[in-house]
């Protein structure tokens, strides 16, 4: 190409030093945005601008699409018998993982979570990140109820949801060993909503071969279980 | 008769002149100015003998480098085609993106110049490309590196030491 340069204007003015805080909100999302969820605890703390960015519901919002899109954090799970049972994770960019697909795989610290939950968890579900844990169907566990944590492995937070009282939950802790359980934990991004599926299969009566489910489902955030009878056809039950 | 169908119109020029903000002329070839989504918005708009470019908000140490970008981008674009059509094997997307690596490169100041006018001309190959750059710097670094990194004032309203 050819590049002429001239001189229009005598006047040189150099531009003032570059400022990060000047830069355009939008653009301070979007880089903010491309931070692993790891830095986004210590990006509240550099100033009021990024924690205002970093706290809003639009960010948590965009950041979970563009998650669902792109997922750099994806779990894996083995569930070989309850006793080895181990977290696998992914936590590095899509690049990075076709580049070297053994190493990003990170194991969680299997001792923090049984400490953490003093019970070993059945993990319900993961997803964007999360993992939704219990020790729902544990003889083990000499808690009186069957608590449900929601868990972040990456910063080792968690919470608990409010309890599920269903009293075929208990059946099921002290059932027929083939009573099933299934569940599900997954992210509406239409309305912005985890939601936590648990389906039971109870049989009725002993050794009746006639089973009855029960669907229980919680969002998070609410304070409810929703329950339901008999919508899920029994065909999930033998596929288990 | 086709030929006398609109005679007025001559080749378009191959050429247009972007001016930066304190007042130097770049002369560069349409398509490389064309990699400016702004640019090709109004282009069409602008007469022919017209294509001259105020850029306000863009100073000339930075728009040489934005220019130095897009050329690239048009060149190996080109290259990339050219072997893809021939079926020879080329490692350019590669090379390219090694290019890019060595290209945003640069320092914290020139840094933030791109950004701005990445976004004021609307590249957004070169916008996305500084942004993941920031994005890099500031993963692994504490609340008052990143700050002493980007010249952020220390307003924050969490005091990270502070019990909880």
């Amino acid at each position: 190409m050819k590049k002429k340069k001239k001189k229009k204007n005598v006047e040189e003015c150099k531009e003032e030093e570059g400022v990060f805080s000047k830069l355009p909100n939008d653009i301070t999302t979007n880089i903010l945005l491309k931070l692993p969820f790891k830095s986004v605890g210590r990006g509240r703390c550099v100033c009021k601008l990024w924690y205002n960015i970093l706290s809003d519901t639009y960010f948590l919002k965009a950041q979970l699409t563009q998650l669902s899109k792109i997922s750099p954090d994806i779990f894996l799970f083995t569930r070989a018998s309850l006793v080895t049972q181990q977290f696998l994770y992914i936590e590095v960019s899509e690049e990075a993982f076709k580049s070297n697909p053994i190493m990003p795989f990170k194991v969680i610290d299997y001792d923090f979570i049984s400490e953490a939950f003093h019970l070993l968890p059945r993990i319900l579900g993961c997803c964007n990140g999360f993992v939704c844990i219990s020790g729902i169907k544990l003889l083990q566990t000499e808690l009186p109820c069957y608590p449900i944590y929601v868990f972040n492995p990456i910063t080792e937070e968690y919470s608990d949801l409010p309890q599920c009282d269903d009293p075929y939950l208990e059946e099921l802790e002290c059932g027929e060993e083939r009573d099933v359980c299934l569940s599900g934990f997954g992210f509406d991004d239409s309305i912005m909503e985890f939601k936590l599926v648990i389906v039971m299969f109870v049989e009725l009566g002993s050794k009746s071969g006639i089973y009855e489910n029960i669907v229980q489902v919680h969002t998070l955030g609410s304070t409810i279980w929703r329950r339901m009878n008999g919508v899920v056809p029994d065909v999930l039950r033998s596929s288990q | 008769m086709k030929d006398s169908f609109n005679p007025s119109i001559e080749p378009p020029k191959k050429t247009v002149t972007l001016v930066s903000s304190d007042g130097y002329d770049f002369e560069v070839e349409e398509e490389v100015a064309l990699e400016s989504q702004v640019i090709k918005d109004g282009f069409e708009d602008k007469a022919v003998d017209d294509r001259e470019y105020l850029l306000f908000n863009v100073h000339s140490d930075t728009l040489e480098l934005i220019i130095k970008y897009c050329e690239k981008h048009v060149s190996s674009r080109k290259s990339i085609s050219a072997a893809a059509a021939s079926s020879s094997s080329s490692n350019g997307e590669e090379a390219l993106k090694e290019w890019d690596e060595h290209f945003i490169s640069v320092d914290t100041n020139t840094l933030y110049d791109i950004l701005m006018a990445a976004d004021y001309l609307n590249i957004k190959s070169l916008l996305d490309l500084a942004i993941q750059k920031v994005a890099d710097t500031i993963h692994g670094r504490s609340p008052e590196q990143i700050r002493k990194k980007f010249n952020i004032e220390n307003d924050s309203i969490i005091d990270p030491w502070a019990s909880e």
